[in-house]
């Protein structure tokens, strides 16, 4: 049965339905028990992966793929739906807007992400896509009392809508010179085949510029800012890991495995992009005064790393790339429950609200160095390891100046990030009073942290486990 | 055999440092005598291995497959050979006995068992660090040390100079750290592999040479420049002497800081590959030393005295490096430990007395803290150089060292050997004898407990005794133990022998001249040399030049930045900006032509360009749009122009 | 295949699609009421469809798969025109302008 390979996804949608009768019907006060059965949604889903592991099969006329890269992303994508569901309970719980619909959007992002990656069809790509897409739009305008969060709203719907039939013009060239959507189909096509016509070009740019928008590459990121800045900051979190990780996901399929006939066409152009975003991500970030807005070019900047894994495009590049999701997921997970907290508290957004933090919550500022460390890269963090396999597939491949630029960009963004842990432990409080840390925001934090420095310590495991679940060999 | 065991020496202050800090609030000295156990087993057990490869034992490695990365596997693992065995003798000795000091000294603090906890989690990271056999392994030590020492030099971070102080060593050394990084990624990529013996044989083997190996050996170095306090990164050690005294004695003179020239002396084989590089070292050490020294023989602070008579000599070590005298810059490592351990103790003791660092608030101690003060001294003759004391022998060895090297570098160094005699001289003079300048204090002034006046009388014997090794007294037997290559005895040049002790009692002379008698008035001296007394006494303003430095050098970076913003990228929106108002031009003309005629078709025209332009600043959703849409369209034109 | 279908070269209708997407393109660049650029943006969206039709019928017309993914997109643009009109609505009732150079209350 087909079905029983999309179990968790059906459960997913299945609780996510429940809580939309359930928001319906519960009135404001009353819907406590929804991040609960959300987690809970998700915990199951998690459980439900397991029968699925180690098989491989192509389901739904080859539209859906089951594969060890399929499961490790909905693994990947199961954990980010706990983290950021437990991030949001208590913010969730303060608005004026019924926190029902949240969770329920939440749980479809989920789902169309969980598609995106383990589909090996451009129409349910695409699908997966506009599934998380339109329930981000919603997300992103969630306060709607709050005009920023409106805006943020508008502009991420126009950017996105405008990025989707870019996208989509794109995808009908590629179907036009192919003749199928499938990717294994295309993969299959000869490469001299498929190189002669230069509308192809013209596809390929499409196709980039669309899964750029949604991963936030330069110049397809001036949406990423705004966005992040004006969302209810639980959603800024999901932004920042969610989305970006299933384009990345869908990249993967489309480019090093379907298009791989064209590697020599998006290689360099893959590592222009990387160069540019890296760059213009870590600049624009040092003079950011909003701490939001600043882990929003910390992101575009971590995407830039990435896209060295796709220009490079070997599999030790690809595994790179999963590593770094990998823990990068969990970096931001545990980063953003410490904005959220101060964000819910009413303490700040800006950088200058962090001061003295060392003092008024000691434990969740030492979390947070643990985090700005692991995104800089220094040893024994995940944040390292993630560095170093991209660093070590770019000079494999000769992709030498781009490493080069790599490390610069990694020591530009130590400004930044200091900036916050100055802040947090060397400038005095304005209020000295001890910030509490809720049990779900804790365990976020914990978790964040403690993964960190597991996949920095023991990631042999985790390496291995990659290398099972790796789509190239 | 007792070899195979080695990993127990670290392991030990490890769990020793994890029971102090779950457990030990429920024991009524917080725990201390966990710790203290601790490293004594560890001590001992490092006496046994040294006594095994002392007795002719064969070097000990053990290492495992740590990560497997499809095909490249990265190993991990300890050595034991000569250089590790003198290293762990000497770091345990001294964490042993700084650990029963600080019973007396650290008596009554707020932290008391966290400080525990701290200090033997820094023992375990430091004997990590020596146990590696391999360049990772030794970063994660290397950084670990870092950290407790961060913590440590922070312990008192209610006030606000510990906690400056801490932030500032850890970023100063940092900057280094990130060098050595880059450094040993080079070494990885082009020999294959990090263990310190496959490196030399990569770098032996011609695998790296010329120009790259200079630049991975010389980042490699800079790791060591950031650690152990070497010019220009040295600043953060002075103020260092921020944290409690055991902590200085312990980190910032005898084991972190020289973490820097054990690193060098480790991967000596990729240095021996590149004379420039060795050139570097022995250059950096010798204006270390000399900057150093002069800026200690003005400060008035007991302790940063001895903090940049640390650097001083660390630079020595350097310079004994550098020059190729491998033996001597080990030899003066470990000489170093025990009397700078010794000073620094005493210095501890002579704060807990008075409660103050100032020597000017000090003198005639000698009377009420006899133990202190003679130790202080032993440990004083050691460091100027006085036969028979340790220091003597290990800073002959250098300077011999240099003399064949260069004689540049042999002038500074006797220079610096004859201010170390006169600052420390002076030191001793202005706190021990004379007249008590603060009656108050003096009162109240006492000798310290047995717990601290313990290990001062233990380290003073080995300020005594522990030159005996190197020297020709015993037929250079720690030259035989510890070498770089084929051992050969170096002939003892009588010369260089004779300046080494002349350049040390002319210091201690000049120093009792101007400080112990009336014969020099010193306002009259300081008012005569004003320009230089100003320069040392606020350190050559280096903390000033650093200060302006960054602080300017970020401005600069942000205004290149702005620029880039202002210009680059709202040239490029600008320009974008513009391509669409042509468009817009072009279509609003249409439009007023085909609706409203073209009566003031012109100025509608001009005015909706001026206000389409101001669209394309940022904050507007199009000029986002837009920007995207450039891309692809300018892509796809250079794309199919180049030929795709 | 019908005899009037064969007899439009496939180029004019890719033609055509082109030029229908640069409309939209056109509209979604420049006008400023968002209303009117969700309209634009489905005039790109349209343009994808008669490229996907027109791919499906001339190159594999045993196959059915372009005129399916072209259901599918005119499902998927109702849906995102409703949370669109949604989102609109909310900002002309919070700050009432629906031109949306007037929003720019996130920028640099």
């Amino acid at each position: 049965m087909d079905y029983l390979y999309i179990l968790p996804e059906l459960i997913i949608v299945a609780v996510a339905l429940v809580l939309l009768v359930g928001a319906a019907l519960s009135p404001k006060d009353r819907q406590g028990y929804m991040p609960v059965v959300a987690t809970a949604g998700f915990l199951a889903a998690l459980v439900a992966v397991y029968p699925a592991l180690g098989q491989e099969t192509n389901i739904f006329g080859r539209m859906i793929t089951v594969d060890g890269f399929a499961q490790f992303f909905k693994v990947i994508f199961l954990i980010v739906g706990v983290l950021v569901t437990l991030s949001s309970a208590g913010y969730m719980s303060k608005q004026k807007t019924s926190g029902g619909e949240y969770y329920v959007l939440l749980m479809f992002a989920v789902t169309g992400m969980i598609f995106m990656a383990s589909s090996t069809d451009l129409l349910a790509i695409w699908l997966g896509l506009e599934l998380v897409s339109i329930s981000s739009y919603i997300l992103a305008g969630y306060r709607r009392e709050d005009p920023k969060s409106n805006e943020a709203a508008i502009k991420y719907f126009l950017m996105g809508a405008i990025a989707s039939a870019v996208l989509l013009f794109g995808l009908s060239l590629v179907y036009g010179y192919t003749g199928t959507t499938n990717l294994v189909d295309i993969a299959q096509i000869e490469t001299k085949a498929l190189a002669g016509p230069a509308v192809l070009g013209v596809a390929m740019f499409m196709l980039v510029a669309g899964f750029g928008f949604k991963v936030a590459m330069v110049p397809f990121h001036m949406w990423a800012p705004d966005a992040y800045e004006g969302a209810p900051t639980p959603v800024t979190a999901f932004f920042s890991i969610g989305p970006k990780a299933a384009g990345l996901a869908a990249m993967i399929r489309i480019f090093p495995v379907g298009l791989s006939a064209l590697t020599s066409k998006w290689s360099l152009l893959f590592a222009i992009i990387a160069a540019v975003t890296m760059t213009v991500g870590n600049l624009t970030a040092l003079s950011q005064k909003n701490i939001k807005r600043m882990m929003a070019y910390s992101s575009i900047a971590q995407v830039g790393y990435i896209t060295i894994g796709l220009a490079v495009a070997t599999a030790a590049s690809v595994n790179a790339i999963m590593f770094y999701i990998m823990a990068y997921v969990f970096i931001n997970a545990g980063l953003f429950s410490m904005i959220i907290l101060l964000d819910e508290r009413g303490i700040g957004q800006k950088i200058e609200d962090y001061a003295g933090l060392s003092q008024r919550a000691p434990v969740a500022a030492a979390a947070m160095v643990v985090f700005f460390i692991a995104l800089i890269g220094i040893p024994f963090t995940s944040g390292f390891f993630a560095k170093f396999f991209i660093f070590a597939a770019a000079v494999q491949s000769g992709f030498m100046w781009l490493a080069i630029i790599l490390a610069v960009n990694s020591a530009i963004s130590v400004g930044y990030y200091y900036g916050v842990v100055k802040a947090m432990y060397l400038d005095a409080p304005k209020d000295a009073s001890p910030v509490k840390v809720p049990r779900a925001l804790g365990a976020v934090l914990l978790t964040g942290a403690l993964a960190t420095l597991a996949l920095g310590v023991f990631s042999e495991p985790f390496i291995r486990l990659i290398g099972l679940a790796s789509l190239l060999r | 055999m007792m070899l195979p065991y080695a990993w127990l020496i670290a392991a030990l202050p490890l769990l020793a440092s994890l029971a102090v800090m779950f457990f030990g609030r429920r024991f009524k000295n917080g725990g201390d005598f966990i710790g203290i156990a601790a490293i004594a087993v560890s001590f001992v057990l490092s006496l046994l291995v040294f006594g095994q490869l002392a007795g002719g034992a064969e070097p000990y490695r053990f290492t495992f497959t740590w990560l497997n990365l499809g095909g490249v596997q990265v190993q991990n693992g300890i050595a034991v050979d000569n250089l590790t065995a003198i290293m762990l003798v000497v770091v345990t000795l001294v964490s042993m006995l700084v650990q029963i000091y600080s019973r007396g000294y650290m008596h009554g603090d707020v932290r008391y068992t966290r400080y525990y906890a701290t200090l033997s989690f820094f023992t375990f990271s430091m004997l990590t660090l020596v146990l590696a056999d391999n360049l990772l392994l030794l970063y994660i030590g290397w950084e670990l040390v870092g950290l407790s020492s961060y913590l440590l030099i922070g312990h008192w971070f209610e006030n606000p100079g510990p906690r400056y102080a801490s932030m500032k060593a850890f970023i100063t050394t940092r900057i280094g750290d990130v060098g050595l990084f880059i450094g040993i990624i080079i070494l990885y990529l082009t020999t294959g592999a990090f263990g310190f013996p496959e490196v030399a044989a990569g770098v032996a083997a011609g695998k790296i040479s010329g120009t790259l190996l200079t630049i991975a050996a010389i980042l490699v170095f800079s790791g060591a420049v950031g650690k152990s306090a070497q010019f220009p990164l040295h600043v953060w050690l002075p103020d260092a002497m921020e944290g409690p005294t055991p902590v200085s004695a312990l980190i910032h003179a005898a084991t972190m800081v020289a973490a820097g020239v054990y690193l060098v002396a480790r991967s000596y084989g990729i240095f021996a590959g590149s004379p420039t590089a060795l050139g570097v070292v022995a250059w950096i050490g010798t204006i270390t030393a000399v900057i150093a020294a002069l800026i200690a023989t003005l400060a008035s602070d007991l302790k940063k005295v001895l903090a940049y008579s640390t650097i001083s000599q660390l630079g020595y070590m350097m310079v004994g490096l550098g020059v190729g005298g491998y033996t001597a810059g080990v030899f003066h490592l470990t000489t170093h430990a025990f009397f700078k351990a010794l000073l620094f103790l005493g210095s501890g003791s002579v704060i807990h007395a008075l409660h103050t660092q100032e020597m000017h608030e000090m003198g005639g101690l000698v009377k009420k803290m006899p133990v202190t003060a003679w130790t202080f001294i032993i440990g004083t003759a050691a460091l100027a150089g006085i036969p028979p004391f340790a220091g003597f022998w290990s800073k002959d060895e250098i300077l011999l060292s240099a003399y064949h090297y260069n004689p540049i570098i042999f002038g500074l160094t006797v220079f610096v050997a004859f201010l170390t005699a006169y600052y420390m001289t002076r030191a001793v003079i202005l706190t021990f004898f004379g007249k008590p300048r603060d009656h108050h204090k003096y009162e109240h002034a006492h000798e310290s407990p047995a717990n601290m006046t313990g290990p001062l009388v233990v380290l003073a014997i080995l300020a005594v005794v522990a030159g005996f090794p190197g020297s020709p007294l015993m037929g250079n037997w720690f030259g035989k133990f510890i070498h770089f290559g084929e051992f050969e005895a170096e002939a003892a040049v009588p010369s260089v022998m004779a300046m080494a002790i002349g350049a040390a009692l002319l210091g201690i002379l000049v120093g009792y001249v101007i400080y112990g008698t009336r014969l020099v008035d010193r306002r009259k001296a300081i008012a005569a040399t004003k320009p230089v007394y100003t320069f040392l006494k606020h350190k050559m303003y280096f903390d000033e030049l650093y200060a302006y430095t960054v602080i300017g050098g970020t401005q600069v970076l942000a205004t290149i930045a702005g620029w880039v913003d202002k210009n680059v990228v709202d040239g490029i929106v600008n320009a974008v900006g513009w391509l669409g108002a042509q468009i817009g031009n072009i279509s609003g003309w249409f439009d007023l032509t085909a609706v409203d005629g073209a009566v003031n078709g012109v100025a509608a025209v001009v005015s909706g360009a001026g206000r389409r332009l101001r669209k394309w600043q940022t904050g507007y959703v199009q000029s986002y749009a837009l920007t995207f849409f450039a891309t692809v369209i300018i892509g796809v034109i250079i794309y199919e122009l180049i030929g795709g | 295949m019908t005899a009037a279908v064969s007899q439009i070269p496939l180029a004019y209708v890719l033609v055509f699609g082109a030029l229908l997407f640069g409309l939209g393109l056109y509209g979604a660049l420049l006008r400023t009421n968002a209303v009117r650029i969700l309209m634009s943006i489905e005039l790109m969206l349209n343009a994808v469809n008669i490229n996907l039709v027109a791919f499906n019928q001339y190159l594999s017309p045993g196959y059915v798969n372009g005129q399916i993914f072209s259901i599918f997109i005119i499902t998927v643009a109702a849906s995102e025109a409703a949370v669109g009109l949604a989102i609109i609505l909310e900002v002309v009732r919070r700050r009432n302008v629906i031109d949306i150079d007037k929003i720019n209350l996130l920028k640099w």
